[in-house]
């Protein structure tokens, strides 16, 4: 019933993420920076009332800062009762799922495998599946 | 489904710790037929649910109690403090069974049947086994607090949600008509009407949202019952304690935050303060230890007292140990006042215990309760009689959302620091802060007290800007605790405002530097600073030294200075004025000030103030003042800057007269004229004649209630000290009359009483009035007021 998916790019790749993860999708500008923190918190963004920790993601995976242009895409989502953005490099679409979430068969590389849960099949290409709430929860467990 | 067990969950949590207490009140009081009651419907009502939702566990632990109650009910078992301690593991029991629904865990395995068994044991009386099964299970209240989880859900008082959907309808029709009179165009008269009245909505619905985050403290005071029975039991005490101001309602956030704190100081007074019953007999108190824990609202703080009758602190122990541990140098303790001893106290490393017991050891100190107080903008106070008994109050702000601030720039960064950590602002080419380098760390002296210093740049991590030169920056004198002294030196101070703080995301908040974020009027988000945290960042125990090491030669020199604020007048002229006498200092527009009735004003709300030092309407658009007060009246000061605050002299060359000045002083080799703050109050303040309009004498007029008397003689009456009864009321009797010309009924007047005859031409004939001649006829009034006094 429920397998539909926001496909983005992230880091030059296709992802999908489970759209019932998805607040909603904007474009960010005049992000305020945080200084000292997690090199890939990029700082605040006000969304309406709300504030948002914007999260670089491709400088998660790759661990180089991206280039973020003046209306970046990011999605919104709610972890833990605080609102995040992910900056992605470009939003897709909205699809149904082919197929059902699969284990992968292989460990992924560098910190993909922080984030990465699944595989799984849409419009004929394989995607990874990310876990939004794990970009969070690496860190936390990382830091125990 | 999941919504009914959700909400089954969080009725049982609010009940079961209002039931412990309840338990071990009806323990007390047996008779208490009425508190009986109330345990054992909550047992039937969850019994029932439980049926309900299909939760056998809960149904057979909440059945065995309502058995157990019932029997006690109709008398047919005895109280005993067994059954009652059964009574409570099952209490417990649901307790674990509830988070672990809750949490979505697997239900805790072990057997409920050992529970239900102690409980018919205890019902039959062996109550030998049942003491030892206790004993097996130690802690259950214990494990079960920390395993309690955060429960989002809340209550709200139906007509407060009334309130609230009223306030929604009328902001919508505000809206409503905002966005009517903009489609027509409409003139900015209206506009500004409409929008005042969608604004006044705002805030009132902002009111009614933070009532509903306000909660009573009952919740944080109905475990305690049960915590001190548990610690009686434990320890072999017998302490008794009483609550008071369980209505004080208070912030959601800051309820959690206290209720650690408190339980802290419960074991602390209960373990090391309360005697046992041998040595309270023998100090000639009574066998029982009291403690009582209140809660009471002062303005927009809580005061929470706990006080308890038993030893106090040792304070001589406690420097001994503190010397000991190193905290401070054996050649101090001589300087240490004696308040300044006992906030050793909450010095970190520091136990006033003799022996570690299981109730002390559990990691909490005094050190970390002070911290915690701290860090919602909280203080402690401790007051100690030896021998006599420990008063501890805790103090906290109302709400932890809105905070005072200062907003300060880093870099191209806006922060928010809490006021509440600020002690002093200082620019950093006042004279009175030096910063000097030693062994790689900075140290500023203001004032001749030492303190590390550090730059926010250096805090953060950031590269100083170079356009920010060393002496435009400004340096925040920053108290975040006990021994938490430092420096903050930042760009630049740029405001002072109330913040709406939210939580921060566990992300921004591993580094320990942020506690929060906030969403200012001009939409760019900002970081609240934890001044606790950036202290953490800075050597303690390096400042810790420094700190009381220069209090020694402060102190010898603080206690024949006042703290005087020096400033430039409007005319330039250096003057000096105690610093308790200022209320604030406040720039305000211009055009506020007007020179109406005889002296400059200020008009502030719906009345005026005096203002001084200002002959004439300045140019400028503001003017700097300093509001001086009294505690009843406020006189505002026009000044052209302020200078700095100096210690100066209690002793100083007075001048020739007394007047405004009151003599001269030296400050960094100036002369600056030192103002007598009791010649200003009592030059402008103008003293109140209305407040005692009851005690005035009763001047008549007589034979005349026309607009001459009632617009013109009144006020100059009036002014002289009487009250004016004018009319027809004939029956009261009055103190002096006034006779106009026309009225020849004087007769009437009682005999001997003083008149003053009013005529309208200036050929006055004997000792009548013309009734333009003012002089006469305040003088006339005058001297019938002195002849009254002197009477």
């Amino acid at each position: 019933m429920n397998n539909l998916y926001l496909i983005a790019t992230m880091a030059g790749e296709d992802i999908a993420i489970a759209a019932d993860r998805v607040e909603s999708v904007v474009k960010v500008r005049d992000i305020i920076s945080v200084p000292s923190v997690k090199p890939y918190v990029r700082g605040l963004f006000a969304l309406r009332s709300r504030v948002l920790t914007v999260i670089d993601s491709s400088h998660f995976v790759t661990g180089n800062p991206g280039k973020i242009a003046n209306e970046h895409a990011a999605i919104v989502t709610q972890i833990g009762g605080h609102f995040y953005g992910f900056l992605v490099d470009s939003i897709q679409d909205v699809c149904s799922a082919e197929s059902a979430e699969s284990v992968l068969p292989a460990t992924l590389h560098g910190m993909w495998r922080e984030i990465g849960t699944a595989m799984l099949s849409v419009d004929g290409k394989t995607m990874l599946v990310v876990d939004p709430a794990r970009f969070i929860e690496a860190e936390t467990t990382k830091a125990a | 489904m999941d919504e009914l067990i959700q909400d089954f969950i969080d009725e049982t949590f609010e009940t079961l710790d209002t039931l412990s207490g309840e338990l071990v009140a009806w323990e007390a009081n047996p008779s208490d037929s009425d508190r009986l009651d109330n345990i054992f419907r909550f047992f039937h009502t969850v019994k029932g649910s439980c049926g309900f939702l299909n939760l056998p566990r809960f149904e057979r632990l909440s059945h065995a109690a309502e058995d157990a109650l019932s029997k006690l009910r109709d008398g047919s078992i005895e109280p005993s403090p067994a059954l009652v301690t059964a009574i409570l593991a099952i209490v417990d029991r649901i307790s674990t069974l509830a988070s672990a629904l809750n949490s979505g865990d697997a239900l805790p395995d072990g057997e409920d049947k050992a529970f239900i068994a102690r409980l018919a044991e205890a019902c039959s009386g062996t109550v030998a086994g049942v003491l030892e099964k206790a004993k097996a299970m130690p802690e259950a209240g214990q494990s079960v607090a920390e395993a309690h989880p955060q429960t989002r859900a809340i209550r709200i008082p139906l007509d407060l949600l009334d309130h609230l959907m009223n306030g929604v309808s009328d902001m919508v029709l505000a809206r409503n008509e905002v966005a009517r009179r903009i489609r027509d165009g409409g003139d900015e008269q209206v506009m500004s009407g409409a929008f005042e009245r969608l604004s006044t909505c705002i805030a009132d619905m902002r009111d009614m949202i933070g009532k509903t985050r306000m909660q009573r403290i009952e919740r944080v005071f109905s475990p305690l019952p049960r915590l001190v029975r548990d610690l009686n039991a434990e320890l072999g005490k017998s302490v008794i304690l009483s609550t008071s101001g369980a209505e004080v309602e208070m912030d959601r956030e800051m309820l959690e935050m206290i209720r650690d704190p408190l339980m802290h100081i419960i074991r602390n007074a209960i373990d090391h303060g309360i005697e046992s019953a041998d040595e309270r007999s023998k100090a000639g108190k009574s066998a029982e230890g009291h403690l009582s824990v209140n809660a009471r609202q002062s303005g927009n703080q809580i005061l929470i007292e706990i006080a308890d009758d038993g030893r106090g602190i040792d304070v001589d122990s406690l420097v001994t140990k503190a010397v000991a541990a190193k905290i401070i140098r054996g050649s101090e303790r001589t300087n240490l006042d004696e308040q300044a001893k006992l906030n050793l106290v909450f010095a970190p490393g520091l136990s006033t215990a003799q022996n570690v017991t299981s109730i002390s050891g559990r990691g909490v100190g005094m050190d970390v309760v002070h911290a915690n107080i701290k860090r919602i903008g909280g203080a402690i106070d401790v007051k100690n009689v030896p021998g006599k008994g420990l008063k501890i109050t805790l103090c906290v702000p109302l709400t932890l959302t809105i905070i005072s601030c200062l907003t300060i720039r880093c870099g191209d960064n806006l922060f928010a620091l809490p006021r509440s950590a600020v002690q002093e602002i200082l620019q950093a080419d006042n004279k009175q802060v030096k910063i000097e380098r030693l062994g790689g760390t900075d140290i500023a002296s203001i004032r001749g007290i030492k303190v590390p210093h550090v730059t926010l740049e250096q805090i953060l991590g950031l590269d100083e800007a170079d356009d920010d030169r060393a002496e435009n920056r400004t340096v925040i004198a920053i108290d975040a605790g006990p021994r938490q002294n430092y420096a903050l030196s930042v760009a630049s101070v740029l405001d002072h405002e109330e913040l709406v703080i939210r939580p921060c995301p566990p992300l921004l908040m591993e580094n320990g530097l942020y506690a929060g974020t906030t969403l200012p009027d001009n939409g760019r988000p900002m970081l609240l600073l934890d001044p606790g945290g950036m202290a953490a960042k800075l050597d303690i125990n390096a400042q810790a030294e420094l700190s009381t090491l220069q209090d020694d030669s402060a102190e010898n020199n603080v206690n024949e200075t006042i703290s005087v604020l020096v400033f430039k007048d409007m005319k330039q002229r250096t003057r000096a004025i105690n610093l308790g006498v200022i209320e604030r200092v406040e720039d305000i527009e211009a055009e506020r000030v007007a020179f109406s009735a005889g002296q400059m004003r200020v008009s502030c709300g719906d009345g005026t103030c005096p203002i001084f030092g200002l002959e004439q309407v300045p140019g400028s658009e503001s003017i700097k003042t300093l509001i001086l007060s009294d505690g009843d009246t406020a006189i505002y000061y026009a000044i052209d800057d302020i200078i700095d605050i100096f210690a100066m002299d209690r002793a100083f060359e007075k001048a020739a007269e007394p007047g405004l000045v009151a003599g001269v002083t030296m400050i960094s080799g100036q002369q600056a004229e030192i103002v007598d703050a009791h010649w200003i109050f009592a030059q402008h303040a103008c003293g109140s004649i209305e407040s005692n309009a009851a005690s005035r004498p009763r001047c008549r007029v007589v034979g005349g209630d026309d607009m001459w008397t009632r617009h013109i003689l009144a006020p100059l009456v009036e002014a002289a000290g009487y009250e004016l009864a004018l009319g027809d009321d004939e029956s009261a009797a009055a103190d002096i009359y006034i006779a106009m010309e026309d009225c020849r009924d004087t007769a009437d007047l009682p005999a001997n009483a003083p008149v003053i005859h009013l005529v309208s031409n200036r050929t006055g004939q004997g000792d009548a009035v013309y009734r333009y001649d003012r002089e006469a006829l305040v003088k006339a009034l005058s001297n019938n007021l002195k002849r009254r006094e002197s009477a």
